[in-house]
């Protein structure tokens, strides 16, 4: 194997390598899985406008991808298929350009090839649906109805709310659950063993717990560690540390006590600092730091001390979603959790209506 | 009220066989639109009596605006309906100059074959710009002689008032509970569909009125389901939306009200990897709260929290800081009714 051979094979992102193919292979999401091997079954006919949506990593591309190549035989596919993603332009122009006089062409009747059916439609695959501008969208509305007898459109989204609502109305929906422990550990492992990585299963275990159930970041996250040890010698803690980005134990350790117990705001600005200089997610930190806040045996806050932190905390990260700066909002939350710790006897004034 | 979508003398099935349901079951005559029995009767007057005004009908998804408008053409034009209207909706470029050619065009064509006014549609108005609604103004009362206009939208708060005068309006509600019930139950008929009762009334508590998602929801359990072969009950059709189930909510509630921190919050955390959303369940949670009996002050605190977790959801952060900040919340709310409840006896 020469130099350039082993770069492209070490450069397969294993989120590509390893999505599943078949419908079927689209582990966990049992309601749409059947719908669709149904609707395959019967030759597609009238399946209807399909909207995807759930948490990243659940397996919506993967199941729109696997649908589309198992209606259509693979030399149809390019002429059959649209797919347009978020590195598309989503302005209005797209829906009036592509989408619209991709939508119109005729197709024919439906044949039998193979003895299977190939129904008479086109099928555009709108990912990442939730990023199309809202006038965009609008202008959706009509063409779905209009063309849709020669077009089905499946439209792929995370967060379903920012998809208008006659657009919804004009789909079927299924939300795509979040991946049990055990559906990643399976796949984690299957994949280690085919690529000959060896991980303990608590390791494997740890990478599932640090990406809150999105499979692509867990495959990710153990691609990327792969590669810092050796091949063939074990992956540890450390590797996956690194991998997934997550905020050092010592500087949570660090944050949690420059706040309750030195109640100290030069302590809780050195710690942002760091957090903040070292390149670690805000979100982290807070997600890390609320989960130790509701471990077994925390008694550092009571009830109503621990209420307004997590409020606190949720706002703060609200505040990031929006593009707020870490550093303030992280010192608003550790100046906060300073106040609130101090305030154990008198909690209603912790809550203003 | 009876179900004939087929198109006379055609085996239905063979004609509508490759059909998504919503458009199989499109209304095709102005009967057999439902709930909206006064505007139907209006518009059939209006049309009788050759009298027909500019339109604009507005309301949420799935209420039958287009389906009407387009049943009102076919009964007013019958095979010339081609010739006659001429539809323009968002995706068409709507820019002033597009809309004033295409329907100066249209408006001034001579009508060879047919007598009486055209109709120009309008569908998705509320997506023009509002220089174009301005310039549409003129264009409306030039034509004014052989064509009419009929608006359609969701927002109507998006039409100028200008335009809104020109018209009369139609408001095109949430269909009522038991028109949904009863076309739900022809439909499965014609379909095959074995379905329970609660099935049903189920998928209505869950369409808001929408009779289109009746059907997308009512079609994607069938898809679902049908492997199984057996009926569609309540908790399919619940499982197949990924909404929480009414006992679900209420366990929820028991939890938030009467468990300690971290024990809600990893129940809750159950509930999330079960499937269920964290804004479906506020959503469902605000509902039973209307109906409690909390004082005065903690209510206020309640509904403006639950608010903020959901617009904070609304932007797609991960579930984690909200759930346990909703724990918080009620354990908040408790509190300050507690302190108002002392406050009023002491
Ligand atoms: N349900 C699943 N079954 C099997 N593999 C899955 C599943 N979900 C995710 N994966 C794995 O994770 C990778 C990413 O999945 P996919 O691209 O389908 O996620 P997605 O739901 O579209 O995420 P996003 O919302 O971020 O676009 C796939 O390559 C696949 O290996
Ligand atoms: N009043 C109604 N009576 C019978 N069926 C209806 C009615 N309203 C909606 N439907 C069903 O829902 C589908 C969509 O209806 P229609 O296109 O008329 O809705 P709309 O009000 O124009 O919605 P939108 O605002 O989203 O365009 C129809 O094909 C029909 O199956
Ligand atoms: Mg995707
Ligand atoms: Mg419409």
């Amino acid at each position: 194997m020469d130099i350039g051979d082993r770069a492209s094979v070490l450069s397969t992102p294993w989120v590509e390598k390893y999505r599943p193919v078949k419908i079927k292979d689209v582990a966990h999401q049992t309601e749409v899985v059947a719908a669709l091997e149904q609707a395959v079954e019967r030759g597609g006919g009238n399946l209807p406008h399909l909207l995807f949506y759930g948490p990243p990593g659940t397996g919506k591309t993967s199941l729109a991808l696997a649908l589309v190549r198992e209606i259509f035989p693979k030399e149809i596919l390019s002429q059959r298929v649209l797919e347009l993603n978020a590195s598309d332009e989503r302005g209005i122009r797209v829906v009036r350009e592509k989408i619209k006089g991709f939508a119109q062409g005729a197709v024919g009747q439906a044949k039998v090839k193979d003895g299977k059916t190939i129904p008479s439609f086109k099928v555009i695959i709108l990912d990442e649906a939730d990023a199309v501008t809202g006038e965009a969208q609008t202008a959706l509305r009509r063409t779905m109805e209009t063309y849709s007898t020669v077009t089905r459109f499946v439209l792929i989204c995370n967060y379903i709310s920012r998809i208008i609502a006659p657009l919804a109305s004009r789909c079927a929906k299924f939300r795509f659950q979040p991946l049990p422990t055990e559906v990643s550990f399976n796949r984690l492992s299957m994949i280690c063993k085919s690529e000959q990585v060896t991980a303990s299963e608590d390791l494997l275990k740890l990478i599932i717990t640090r990406t809150n159930g999105d499979l692509r970041k867990a495959l990710m996250t153990l691609q990327s560690a792969s590669r810092m040890v050796p091949h063939g010698s074990e992956i540890g803690d450390k590797e996956i540390a690194l991998a997934s980005g997550e905020v050092p134990q010592e500087l949570l350790e660090r944050f949690r006590s420059a706040m309750f117990a030195d109640s100290s705001f030069e302590n809780v600005q050195s710690v942002v600092d760091d957090v903040v200089l070292g390149g670690y997610p805000a979100d982290g930190l807070l997600h890390q730091l609320c989960d130790l806040l509701v471990e077994e045996d925390y008694a550092e806050l009571d009830e109503l001390q621990k209420s307004a932190l997590i409020m606190k905390m949720a706002r703060a990260e609200s505040c990031l979603a929006d593009g707020a700066s870490e550093r303030l909002q992280l010192l608003d939350v550790g100046a906060r959790g300073m106040y609130i710790s101090k305030s154990r006897e008198n909690s209603s004034s912790l809550f203003k209506v | 009220m009876v179900v004939k979508m087929e198109v006379d003398g055609k085996d239905p099935k063979a004609v509508k066989k490759d059909l998504m349901w919503i458009e199989k079951y499109r209304p095709t005559s102005m009967d057999d639109v439902l709930s909206h029995q006064d505007t139907v009767l209006t518009l059939k007057k209006l049309i009788d009596g050759k009298r027909l005004p500019h339109l604009l009908f507005y309301g949420p998804p799935g209420t039958g605006k287009t389906s009407t408008i387009l049943a009102c053409a076919r009964e007013m034009y019958g095979k010339t309906l081609g010739s006659m209207v001429l539809e323009l909706n968002a995706s068409d470029d709507r820019g002033i100059n597009v809309v004033r050619d295409q329907i100066k065009t249209f408006a001034s064509t001579k009508r060879i074959f047919s007598s009486g006014v055209k109709l120009i549609i309008l569908d998705e108005a509320d997506a023009m710009t509002s220089a174009a609604q301005m310039a549409l103004r003129r264009v409306i009362e030039k034509y004014t002689q052989n064509t009419r206009f009929c608006m359609i939208c969701n927002y109507v708060n998006k039409i100028i008032p200008a335009l809104q005068s020109r018209c009369t309006r139609f408001r095109f509600g949430p269909l009522k509970r038991e028109d949904l019930i009863a076309r739900l139950g022809e439909i499965c008929k014609i379909e095959n569909v074995s379905i329970e009762d609660e099935a049903i009334s189920a998928l209505v508590d869950l369409s808001e009125g929408d009779m289109r998602k009746c059907l997308n929801i009512l079609q994607s359990t069938d898809m679902a389901e049908a492997a199984k072969n057996g009926r569609i009950t309540a908790a399919a059709v619940y499982a197949n939306t990924g909404n929480p189930t009414p006992a679900e909510i209420e366990e929820c509630l028991q939890w938030l009200l009467n468990d300690d921190f971290n024990t809600c919050s990893r129940k809750l955390s159950g509930l999330l990897e079960k499937g269920l959303a964290l804004s479906d369940i506020i959503r469902e949670i605000h509902k039973f709260m209307m109906l409690s009996s909390l004082p005065t002050k903690a209510r206020i605190f309640l509904y403006k929290e639950l608010g903020e977790i959901e617009f904070m959801l609304s932007k797609g952060v991960h579930e984690k800081l909200p759930l346990n900040a909703l724990v918080g919340v009620f354990k908040a709310t408790a509190m300050l009714a507690v302190e108002e409840g002392q406050g009023a006896t002491g």
